[in-house]
């Protein structure tokens, strides 16, 4: 599933595309400078960023030392406290088996983050290769990879990601792998256009002009320029393959219960949504934040990459 | 005759009110049918000034005056800027003409909207009225075709059409004065002849001009008032013919120096570092004159550069199949041994695409290309690598022409770590450096055996790019910057030293000095100048400044359609063109202003 | 005005390459819609097991081997696979989709009796989402630091929220505490309030985050500075110069979009329990029912597919310079 819009990353990198080719006999300084200055400004780590920083380093602690965060066990049951709401005590309530909530917040950050983290990784590390080769091993490679990726994009959103499952059956790593999976085509759409226009860049020709070799063009300039706005895409990712991988859960197809995963944990209150709120709430408040948290700290980079 | 529009100490800037200040201090008045024009340098606050006299200084900025009236009655100039008041001012009472037509009207509007719009807003016309208004307006500006134009938006328009377009959106509502930002900048030498005309019927029409650019020649040949501005202050003000025929001030005098139209080739256009002062020059002069002679040693070398009947052709898409574009049109070009052929032509005439096949970029449909007398293209990149560091390249645009995540450091080192680089190309050609001309031997970054530089000879590297950086005037820490935080000019010399890396023999510059200010560009152009005479440089030098070309060449070949036209040595092109359109170039060439010179 | 000669224009020059450039799409649209059937057809043959198995009811069904056989026959699965996947793409082009091997009906039938509901719900939503996005995106760039940053705050967590998660808080809100709108979807329009916003207020923080970036860079750009130049006020210049620039990307994201939303619709048709494709899809998956995942897969291509020719032939209507590209 093309989690991302690409028009959304695509439009941050045409700046720095648009910059690259010259125009007329006269360049006009004039709006390049405008919209410079406008960049300008947000430049730096505002408020917003700090702070959804902070959150992401929290998560990651959550995801590595849980116990210092929520010293519980998540598993622990005690039915005479079932179904208390939140308070002293149980900050984010309880569950229909009296486990603690944040305790099982907390310690959900670890799988959540994993699956996050390996779906994108999936995702990325296949469109690298699509996008790659699409745009530097010749017309006709790039041709067939072009064609592969319109048909992959004719299975939109969530659709490629539920017939991996119908085929593999459900569970984490299927609904890991199938994140991935359908995250890749728009990646690659991605990565193939901007290694296109680092490729056919003006400092790419100045290297011919200078007798380097093709290799050491590629390895020196094409290839990590290429792979900036990639930093970008990850960063950006990873929130939302935790949002669908939740989604899956959700729906039943993911991790199961009493697994304390976030979209499994979402799961379980499913049937509890208007008599324990706090079930659901909290987990989806997590992953909403972990979402919104990696989008600025992506568009940050991403105002940051546009030189 | 009381003045249209009058402005008293304006000061403008961005920041707290009184800090930051962009415009400091500037006073001048516009009368009906004269032309006022503001004349200086990127940065020097002409455009803000024209802004902040239609309430558009911008966001975040301050302004105060004495005095700014419009038609006699005081601006609203603390007003907002999206006021009532300034909004009839604007369009109504003063039109404003911006630069860059392409991107000044909206793409996504037809142009009879555009200058419908100013109509609408201050006249109580109907559409019918506004539509036949606009068609007389656009027959006034001289556009062919105003029936098929006013339903075309800016994309499908020459750039000649779209400033027309512009110029009659200014005019629409027949404002009393017109301001006009750069509105010949970016056109062709013809085009621009030809918008000056218009401005020139507006002004006899009875309409107050002010005139904000960066040409000098443009402004001589429009302006009645001349004020001169640098970091935003009026450094000389007074009567066109004055200013410009006997400038008082030393930044008026430099940048009417700086100017190289009608300059003789090989004299100075800027200041020299260390030799300011009209008797400095003389000794320059001098030495450029005996230095003119060396190259002539040189050109016993023969042809470094021959061009012979190279074709290029595109296919031309959305069309039928197999319609082609001829892009360069057979054409055959000789640089001999440490000249400058001058290669001159209009947007469009095929200089990049000829450009790009001598660098060996683009492959022509037919004919060759021969460096130093040997094979050069078509061929496999394979077989030119090695010969590659004979021939550099400059480029018009020298920021996207660095990889943005290097240091100008690691610009310079990669381009001296190529296969075959001359430990000193001057070795080759004069035996016996002179004493005082800076001439440097380098150590080698690479042994015999070509092995890959060690920690030992990475001390040797730093020395070689420092050095380089010296010789196009460039201070040792530049090494450590980045192209962006670079001005123009220095970028453009980073760009240089690049190419000089190597050691060519040949510089293929395209348009190197377009996009630079006048005095930039001069400092630019001497640089190119002094490395041909240390270096016995061969050049290619591709612009559409006739004043440029004229100034830097040896020979000049006029180009127009992919085809040249015309092909001699300078003096003969410029003094007795043959040619039916080099005449008509030259004739749309604005003579030079300042001091009585030889064109 | 130039309304009718724009029109004469574009008949001269600018209709031809856009009825070629639509017919070059159609033909790529054909295309892909082979492409994806074929994938699905080979794809689906990783599954381990065996089909005749699956149509009798799984491995737990104790099926005869005589049943099996007799499976095989009337399905064709004892053909070579190349047979198979002809007769099944000549299946496809007269519109036979097969029969669900759970609901033991034709694919298409179910099809067709879920698909209004999604379909009303999607362009209910989609609509919904514009809204909000162009009304944010031009509300957060009138000006002044503190709307732009609530401005794009708002649309950063909007784009963030997962939909069930929105659902469980709209029900909250609107349902529980203000019992103003049913919990569950009924089949009046009060019913569709709740799955309407839900669907939307995520699409309209991606599309916000588009349509603001190009509403600035539309702002900062040289016309509009030509167009105050010309006296021209504020909402002037946002109606007829920034609304049209700031559209167009959200225009050429439509596709997207209705992916976003057909995937949106298989959460929320849950959540809400509202019958539709959505919730007929995630059954399917759930069921392994292969005919129907199939089915509804192929049916959304299609509709991604005409989706995308729609909108690429309305950016090259709303912009030239689309045209000559």
């Amino acid at each position: 599933m093309s989690v991302l819009p690409e028009g959304s990353v695509a439009a941050g990198w045409s700046g720095a595309a648009g910059s690259a080719g010259s125009s007329g006999p006269v360049g006009s300084a004039g709006s390049v400078a405008g919209r410079g200055s406008r960049r300008g400004r947000r430049l730096g780590l505002g408020v917003g960023q700090w702070v959804s920083l902070g959150f992401l380093l929290s998560l990651v602690l959550a995801a590595v030392w849980p116990g210092l965060l929520a010293p519980g066990d998540p598993l622990a049951i005690d039915p005479r406290a079932a179904f208390v709401p939140p308070g002293w005590g149980h900050p984010f309530g309880t569950d229909e088996s009296g486990r603690d909530i944040y305790t099982r917040v907390v310690h959900g950050a670890a799988p959540s983050l994993v699956i996050g983290v390996a779906a994108t990784a999936i995702g990325v590390g296949l469109a690298l290769v699509l996008g790659m080769l699409a745009a530097l091993a010749g017309r006709i490679v790039d041709f067939a990879v072009s064609r592969l990726l319109e048909v992959l994009f004719a299975f939109p959103g969530l659709l490629l990601a539920l017939l991996v499952i119908t085929v593999y059956g459900p569970g984490v790593v299927t609904s890991t792998v199938a994140v991935g999976l359908a995250t890749a085509p728009g990646y690659a759409r991605i990565i193939r256009s901007q290694t296109l226009s680092v490729a056919a860049s003006p400092y790419i020709e100045a290297a011919v002009v200078l007798g380097k070799s093709r290799g050491r063009i590629l390895a020196r300039h094409i290839l990590p320029n290429a792979l900036v706005p990639v930093f970008v895409l990850v960063t950006l990712g990873v929130g939302q393959a935790i949002v669908w991988a939740a989604a899956l859960s959700y729906l039943g197809l993911g991790a199961e219960p009493p697994a304390p995963e976030w979209g499994a944990m979402l799961f379980a209150g499913k049937n509890y949504v208007t008599s324990a709120w706090w079930m659901t709430f909290f987990p989806g408040l997590v992953i909403v934040l972990a979402a919104a948290a990696t989008t600025v700290l992506g568009r940050a980079l991403q105002k940051r990459g546009v030189r | 005759m009381s003045a249209l529009l009058r402005v008293e100490e304006l000061r403008v800037g961005f920041g707290r009110r009184g800090t930051g200040s962009v415009v400091d201090g500037v006073s001048f008045a516009v009368h009906a049918g004269r032309a006022v024009a503001i004349v200086g340098e990127s940065g020097s606050g002409k455009s803000v000034t024209a802004r902040t006299l239609v309430g558009l200084a911008g966001a975040g900025s301050w302004q105060t005056a004495e005095a700014l009236e419009v038609l006699g009655k005081p601006a609203p100039l603390g007003a907002g800027p999206s006021s009532r008041a300034w909004r009839s001012i604007r369009g109504r009472q003063i039109g404003l003409v911006l630069q860059d037509a392409l991107v000044s009207l909206d793409p996504l509007r037809p142009i009879g909207r555009e200058i419908g719009d100013a109509i609408r807003l201050h006249t109580p016309l109907s559409a019918a009225q506004r539509t036949a208004r606009v068609l007389e307006l656009l027959e006034a500006v001289g556009m062919p075709d105003p029936a098929e134009r006013i339903g075309q938006r800016s994309g499908e328009l020459s750039g000649g059409q779209r400033q027309r377009a512009l110029i009659a959106a200014g005019l629409a509502a027949d404002p009393a004065v017109l301001i006009a930002d750069e509105p010949t900048t970016a056109l062709d030498t013809t085009v621009q002849a030809q918008i000056l005309a218009l401005f020139e019927t507006v002004k006899a029409r009875g309409t107050g001009l002010l005139f904000i650019s960066h040409d000098l020649a443009v402004v001589s040949r429009i302006a009645d008032e001349v004020l001169v501005m640098r970091a935003g202050r009026v450094v000389e003000q007074g009567p066109a013919a004055e200013v410009l025929g006997d400038p008082q001030h030393e930044y008026t005098k430099a940048l009417l120096r700086a100017v190289p139209a009608g300059v003789p080739r090989g004299r100075r256009l800027s200041e020299g570092a260390g030799a300011p002062g009209a008797g400095a020059q003389d000794a320059v002069d001098a030495a450029a004159a005996a230095s003119l002679e060396a190259p002539l040693d040189l050109m016993s070398g023969g042809s470094v550069l021959e061009v012979r009947d190279v074709r290029k052709t595109f296919a031309v898409r959305g069309r039928e199949r197999g319609d082609v574009r001829v892009a360069v049109d057979g054409v055959s070009l000789e640089i001999a041994r440490g000249t400058t052929l001058g290669l001159v032509g209009e947007s469009g005439s095929g200089k990049t695409t000829l450009a790009r096949m001598v660098l060996g970029l683009a492959t022509p449909d037919s004919g060759e290309v021969l460096l130093d007398g040997a094979p050069w293209a078509p061929g496999p990149e394979r077989l030119r690598r090695a010969r590659r560091p004979l021939m550099g390249a400059v480029y018009q645009d020298a920021l996207s022409s660095f990889d943005p995540r290097l240091t100008v450091g690691q610009i310079l080192a990669d381009a001296l770590d190529v296969p075959g680089v001359r430990a000193d190309p001057r070795d080759r050609h004069s035996p016996v450096a002179e004493p005082g001309s800076g001439a440097r031997t380098y150590p080698s970054g690479r042994d015999a055996a070509g092995a890959e530089p060690t920690g030992a000879n990475r001390a040797a590297r730093a020395d070689r790019v420092t050095g380089l950086l010296e010789d196009v005037g460039l201070a040792a820490e530049t090494a450590g910057m980045r192209p962006i935080h670079l001005s123009g000019g220095q970028r453009q010399r980073v760009a240089i030293a690049r190419a000089l890396a190597p050691g060519p023999e040949l510089l293929i510059c395209d348009e190197p000095v377009s996009a630079l200010d006048v005095s930039i560009q001069a400092q630019i152009l001497d640089l190119f100048d002094e490395l041909q005479r240390t270096r016995g440089l061969s050049y290619l030098f591709i612009s559409h400044d006739l004043g440029v070309i004229r100034h830097m060449s040896d020979r000049v070949a006029v180009m127009k359609d992919g085809r040249i036209v015309e092909h001699g040595t300078t003096e003969a092109v410029f003094a007795s063109p043959a040619d039916a359109y080099t005449r008509t170039l030259l004739a749309a060439v604005l003579p030079p202003p300042g001091p009585a010179r030889t064109l | 005005m130039s309304g009718v000669v724009g029109a004469r224009r574009a008949d001269a020059r600018g209709w031809g390459p856009l009825l070629r450039g639509l017919l070059l799409r159609l033909a790529g649209a054909v295309f892909v819609l082979w492409a994806a059937a074929t994938l699905t057809f080979f794809g689906l043959r990783l599954i381990p097991g065996d089909p005749a198995q699956a149509l009798l009811g799984g491995p737990g069904s104790q099926a005869s081997a005589e049943a099996l056989a007799q499976v095989r026959a009337e399905n064709g699965l004892d053909q070579p696979l190349i047979l198979q996947y002809l007769a099944q793409l000549g299946r496809l082009a007269t519109g036979d989709l097969g029969t669900s091997y759970a609901q033991k009906n034709s694919v298409l039938s179910i099809i067709g009796s879920q698909i209004g509901g999604t379909l009303l719900l999607a362009v209910l939503a989609l609509a919904v989402a514009w809204l909000i996005a162009l009304g944010l995106a031009l509300w957060a760039t009138r000006g002044g630091r503190i709307a732009a940053a609530v401005g794009s705050g708002l649309e950063i967590v909007a784009a963030a929220v997962p939909h069930f998660w929105l659902a469980l808080v709209l029900v909250l809100i609107f349902s529980t505490t203000l019992r103003w709108l049913p919990a569950v979807s009924t089949s009046g329009p009060a019913g569709l309030v709740l799955p309407v916003l839900t669907l939307a207020i995520p699409l309209a923080g991606f599309l916000g985050q588009v349509i603001r970036e190009s509403v600035l860079d539309a702002l900062a750009a040289p016309f509009t500075l030509s167009a105050r130049a010309r006296g021209e006020t504020e909402n002037g210049i946002r109606w007829r110069h920034v609304l049209r620039h700031g559209a167009l990307p959200g225009i050429a994201l439509s596709g997207w979009a209705f992916g976003w939303l057909i995937s949106g619709a298989v959460v929320v048709e849950t959540v809400f329990a509202r019958p539709g494709l959505g919730r007929t899809l995630l059954n399917a998956v759930q069921l392994r029912d292969v005919p129907l995942v199939v089915g509804v897969v192929l049916v959304v291509a299609l509709g991604y597919v005409l989706v995308t020719v729609l909108t690429d032939g309305a950016s090259r209507l709303a912009d030239p310079r689309e045209r000559a590209a």
